[in-house]
């Protein structure tokens, strides 16, 4: 009987994958079919949009450029004015052409959809904190698709600026985030062991996509960290203090194994660590590249909506300020060494460092009320600074890496 | 805690037993898998728009883990 269910299973499974699999190759084979038909007629076509819209993609596909079509980089939004300038006005830096009075244009726009995506992301955590988990995961997983379809190589989206289309896909990780762990099977492990596979996965996806928008996978490594930087992990302690006070969860629960307490530190670490990769070096630097200052504050918020489950408002209000702390940091310098050490201390510290020193329960003197109040007038205050101050001219995006054939496939 | 698994979402997943969940969380992971991978085999054929291309590989590869890990878990329920 169990043989047979078992192979029942079996069979669904691998046939339902055989199956997609075989339409794919099928569907695949009729496209290629279709183009190499259609190639002669529709030869003059392609080179026009190669050389008036998207000579990336016509550099990465052909190794030797035909003779006559134009070469360039335009994956970076200078290029991208540049491509759709006439070739006889490449050269004059003097007078903009219409391209790019186009890319102006066009990123005065991206504002409306940029903020369309976060708060749609934002809506979504509000709605999924009460519990409308699978209708959360369905949205999600719709967000997702259509984030996705906003790739900076995309021609005639809903925007037409680089930057913000590349937001827009960098977007994409905060609801994959969800999809991602409803959809593993994590009931019957740990809660640790669970975190670091949803951050292992989120963290893959993070690197893979980090080239397509335009970040370079060596800024996201974290790197040294800079005197300047020092405040943001300093800020990171006492906001790890802050969070023990106003009842964060210990890491692991009382009389566990020293298995278990390794994997619980382990799982924080990395999670802490995938966080700042995914909300401060990938959705925020491509959100300050497209909005400045207020792609900062909208990619903190997207930060701090992904608390929104927490047990009190005020342990969602110390990440909140700490997202801003470390959004500032990643602002002013481009680099994300302190953010990921600041994070990881304030995690480490909240649920491991003063649990142990000062015992599992919290404090009772602490006033939840007024520490709640006293946290939001800082993320007020926080958030004019932000607003307030001068940010350095946001980083230009790298030279793009053109992945070989082989890695693309 | 982490923004990663949130309480509500971990609590989610907790409640359910592997089948059930691989049969409501998981469809919705599944068929946005095989949309994913079907753009991406349409982009790949085309050799066209190599950026979104390489955004789909980033965002699939974690989905088929996921599925090969649900497979995984209703297979060894079922053999234990």
């Amino acid at each position: 009987m169990r043989r047979n269910q078992l192979f029942r299973v079996v069979w669904r499974d691998v046939s339902s994958l055989a199956v997609v699999r075989v339409t794919v190759v099928a569907l695949g084979r009729y496209w290629r079919r279709e183009r190499g038909r259609l190639a002669p007629a529709a030869g003059s076509g392609v080179a026009e949009v190669a050389v008036g819209q998207d000579t990336r993609t016509s550099v990465s596909d052909s190794p030797t450029p035909e003779p006559g079509r134009a070469v360039s980089r335009p994956e970076t939004p200078a290029a991208d004015a540049d491509r759709t300038r006439p070739a006889a006005s490449t050269g004059d830096l003097e007078t903009p052409g219409p391209g790019q009075r186009r890319a102006a244009v066009g990123r005065r726009n991206a504002v409306g959809p940029l903020a369309g995506a976060a708060v749609c992301i934002c809506v979504e955590a509000v709605l999924i904190a009460p519990g409308h988990v699978l209708a959360g995961e369905i949205v999600d997983a719709l967000l997702v698709f259509v984030f996705l379809q906003f790739n900076p190589n995309s021609i005639g989206g809903a925007s037409r600026s680089w930057r913000a289309k590349a937001a827009i896909c960098a977007l994409a990780l905060v609801p994959f985030i969800r999809v991602i762990a409803l959809g593993l099977p994590l009931r019957d492990g740990s809660e640790p062991a669970g975190l670091l596979a949803v951050a292992s996965l989120v963290g893959v996806a993070a690197f893979g996509l980090a080239p397509a928008v335009g970040i370079t996978r060596r800024t996201l490594v974290g790197g040294r960290i800079p005197s300047s930087q020092l405040p943001a992990v300093f800020a990171g302690v006492v906001l790890g203090f802050v969070a023990y006070l106003v009842g964060a969860p210990v890491l692991w629960p009382a009389g566990a194994a020293g298995s278990r307490v390794l994997l619980a530190l382990l799982a924080a670490v990395c999670a802490a660590a995938v966080e700042e990769i995914v909300f401060r070096g990938v959705v925020q630097v491509t959100l300050q590249r497209a909005a400045g200052r207020a792609g900062v504050v909208a990619a903190t918020a997207v930060f701090a909506s992904t608390y929104l489950g927490a047990k009190s408002a005020a342990l969602i209000l110390v990440f909140a300020l700490a997202g801003l702390v470390f959004a500032q940091a990643v602002a002013r310098t481009g680099t994300l060494g302190a953010p990921i050490a600041g994070h990881v201390l304030l995690v480490l510290g909240a649920g491991a460092v003063w649990p142990l020193l000062l015992g599992r329960a919290h404090p009772s003197w602490v006033s939840q009320p007024v520490a709640t109040i006293a946290l939001a007038v800082a993320v007020a205050a926080m958030t004019v600074i932000l607003i307030r101050r001068r940010l350095p001219h946001p980083p230009r995006p790298p030279d793009p890496e053109v992945p070989s054939e082989a890695e693309a496939g | 805690m982490s923004g990663l698994l949130p309480h509500v979402i971990e609590h989610a997943i907790s409640s359910k037993s592997v089948p059930f969940s691989s049969q409501s969380f998981g469809v919705v992971t599944l068929i946005l898998l095989v949309v994913l991978l079907l753009e991406r085999e349409v982009l790949q054929v085309s050799r066209f728009q190599p950026a979104r291309r390489i955004a789909l590989s980033a965002v699939s590869v974690p989905l088929l883990v996921a599925l090969a890990l649900t497979i995984a878990a209703r297979l060894a329920l079922l053999i234990h």
